[in-house]
């Protein structure tokens, strides 16, 4: 187990030795705040209570939240906009900078922010929602794995 | 009245078919081996994200946006503004909400997608039966786009010369399609794109020198040229005729909003890449482009209104199609010199390319819902090179009544068959994925009833409304059979489509739910995960 963390217990003596080697990056170590509670309670690893399940939740809700918080950002400018120009039409006229009416202003900023979303995205994605996703793939193919082995 | 003097027309026949032989050879060179049935849906996922995101955006921007909302962004300033903003917000959404698990559950076409929860015979028809009909108004659309700009680019007036350009690039775009299958398409979308980004991009620079490098100069001279005055800055030039301004508007961004993105041909491109982190950089690069290219289509088109006025564009086209070519002639001076012209040359062949790129994406995708669609669910599905040859079977069967429906519709107005378009995948295609994608309980009949119900909505509203007939703009002038009130029927069939899948499924009993919330969590690692990766095949 030269890859493991050495303050962490020997978490998962049911399945230990068939997974040597396999731990190779820092987010498919068994973190100890879940796994020696949790573990010792569950048998299995497909029970409710078992890694890959709980890596799953987490993936779920990490989309999840990525998703809505994106989606209603985008979409709550822009309706707010249509609305602003259609139910406040001497606001949206009013000469804001450069001369340009309002209205217009706030429309050709939409260009700029939708790089800016794009980057913002990308890189929330990159941090919240990959290695979850990563890890998760990583527990299916080795619990497929094991499953192959399984006589 | 074509306005081109005689060397920027002979350049431009020139250009043209240079630029037909050269993207025919390479699609036959990149076009897939005979058998090869992954590679001709989806080119083995080998794409790299640029180049996909170049594809993407390349299929997005079809010739409605650059001829239609270019005119409208012309003649009405804010009001087309809004809608190319809504158009990009649509693209923005896909990335958002559906690139990734479309990714994940998808393999070949939106039948796939859907028929992973609801493996029946019955989804994958009708996927089949709702991507035909939201693709082929489109085609027409794009198709009769052909024959106008032909038309008044090389100057010639003759009918029977139309026709017979329609029916050359309809004989393109199913050559690309059959022979080209997904890699040959992906490489012209490319090409596409980057010409037209290049070339707008030297437009545009050219129209802001032109103004001193002020945009507030820009839309003042545009107002001042559009007859409207201050009017052509704010809100409701393009609705002015509408017994309902505020409704119409928000009927047509929702269907912008919510169909644009979820067209087939669109979606399709989402099964090329590799993995979910690679859909998600191409539709980064995608939507970038696609930002910048609007970022230039406002720049050019009110350019064109400001430099060339009002009636000059819709003496050209009432619609204001031309607009895009009049703002590019008009930023390159009275008279132009060689290098000049050329340049020129590059900004009508990258439209032309447009036109022909996007018609033969639209083509491939209804090829392979035929293909594969209606074959998948069978007991023995066919082999693969039978598969491949009824593909490229498909498209001349696709590619051929829509040719002939071209030739009819042309020198009509072409915006109630963009609007079909738009609305179908508005009402019936995105419930249907969202639906599928997210929602637990979603059974299968609530799923048919979505599609059906949303379809058959646009298909019964659409004669009824205001772009058909009944006012100067609509596609039979001289008649008025509206009894819809409205320019878009999203306003009644997006609700619809929404509210039956939602009924449905409510209605279908606890049983029912349970059985599909399982089913939902069997399936549930795959759509957040994507398929194990494969190694390539070569």
């Amino acid at each position: 187990m030269s890859y493991d963390v050495p303050e962490l217990p020997s978490d998962r003596p049911s399945h230990g030795p068939s997974h040597d080697g396999r731990y190779d990056r820092v987010y498919d170590r068994p973190s100890p705040t879940w796994s020696t509670g949790q573990e010792a309670y569950g048998t299995g690893r497909a029970g409710p209570r078992s890694g890959a399940h709980r890596t799953l939740r987490l993936l779920r809700r990490a989309y999840r939240w990525h998703r809505r918080v994106a989606t209603l950002t985008a979409l709550g400018y822009f309706v707010a906009f249509l609305t602003l120009t259609v139910k406040a039409p001497s606001l949206m006229a009013r000469p804001g900078p450069g001369g340009l009416p309002t209205g217009l202003v706030l429309a050709l900023v939409q260009i700029p922010v939708t790089w800016l979303a794009v980057l913002l995205y990308e890189a929330a994605a990159h941090r919240f929602v990959d290695p979850l996703a990563r890890r998760a793939r990583r527990q299916a193919s080795v619990s497929g794995a094991d499953r192959e082995h399984a006589p | 009245m074509t306005g081109f003097g005689g060397s920027a027309q002979s350049w431009s026949l020139v250009a043209f078919c240079a630029v037909v032989a050269l993207t025919l050879l390479l699609c036959v060179l990149t076009g897939p081996e005979a058998d090869d049935l992954p590679e001709f849906y989806t080119g083995y996922r080998s794409l790299s994200p640029l180049r996909n995101g170049l594809a993407v955006a390349g299929d997005y921007i079809s010739a409605a946006t650059v001829l239609t909302i270019g005119g409208i962004i012309a003649l009405c300033g804010y009001d087309g503004i809004v809608l190319a903003l809504s158009a990009l917000l649509s693209l923005l959404l896909l990335m958002f909400l559906l690139a990734e698990p479309l990714h994940n559950t998808g393999r070949y076409t939106m039948g796939d997608a859907l028929a992973r929860r609801h493996p029946a015979r019955s989804v994958r028809v009708t996927a089949c039966l709702v991507t035909l009909a939201a693709l082929v108004p489109m085609m027409v659309v794009q198709l009769a786009g052909v024959g106008e700009l032909l038309a008044y680019v090389l100057g010639f007036s003759d009918i029977g010369m139309r026709d017979g350009c329609v029916a050359g690039a309809g004989v393109l775009m199913i050559s690309y399609a059959a022979l080209g299958g997904m890699p040959g398409t992906a490489l012209v979308q490319i090409i596409k794109t980057v010409a037209l980004l290049g070339s707008g991009l030297v437009v545009s620079v050219l129209i802001l020198r032109a103004f001193d490098w002020q945009p507030q100069t820009l839309f003042h001279a545009a107002a001042r040229q559009s007859g409207a005055g201050d009017a052509y800055l704010t809100w409701g030039l393009q609705y002015s005729s509408s017994p309902h301004p505020a409704l119409d508007m928000a009927s047509t961004q929702c269907a912008i909003v919510l169909g644009g993105a979820c067209l087939p041909h669109v979606t399709m491109r989402m099964y090329t890449a590799g993995t979910p982190r690679q859909v998600r950089r191409a539709m980064s690069w995608a939507v970038s482009s696609v930002t910048l290219f609007i970022l230039m289509l406002t720049v050019i088109c009110t350019g064109a209104t400001a430099l060339v006025g009002h009636d000059r564009i819709t003496a050209a086209d009432a619609h204001g199609t031309t607009a895009y070519l009049l703002g590019a002639r008009a930023a390159f001076g009275a008279t132009l010199s060689r290098p000049e012209s050329l340049l020129f040359a590059t900004v009508t062949t990258a439209v032309f390319l447009t036109l022909l790129a996007s018609v033969a994406s639209m083509t491939l995708a209804c090829a392979n819902t035929l293909a594969h669609d209606l074959t998948a669910s069978r007991a023995t599905p066919p082999a693969p090179a039978r598969e491949l040859a009824l593909a490229r079977f498909s498209a001349l069967a696709v590619g051929v009544p829509t040719v002939l429906l071209a030739v009819l519709a042309q020198r009509r107005s072409l915006q109630p068959l963009a609007t079909v378009s738009f609305t179908l995948g508005a009402s019936a295609i995105a419930p249907a994925l969202l639906y599928t994608l997210f929602w637990r309980r979603y059974t299968r009949t609530a799923l048919l009833a979505t599609l059906v119900v949303g379809a058959l909505s646009v298909l019964a509203l659409t004669p009824g409304t205001t772009l058909v007939s009944g006012t100067p703009l609509s596609a039979f002038p001289d008649a008025d059979f509206a009894w819809f009130p409205y320019n878009t029927p999203a306003l009644v069939s997006v609700p619809a489509g929404f509210l039956a899948g939602w009924l449905t499924t409510v209605l279908s009993g606890r049983r029912a739910t349970d059985r599909e919330r399982t089913r939902y969590a069997s399936h549930e690692h795959h759509l957040l995960t994507g398929p194990p990766p494969r190694r390539s095949p070569r």
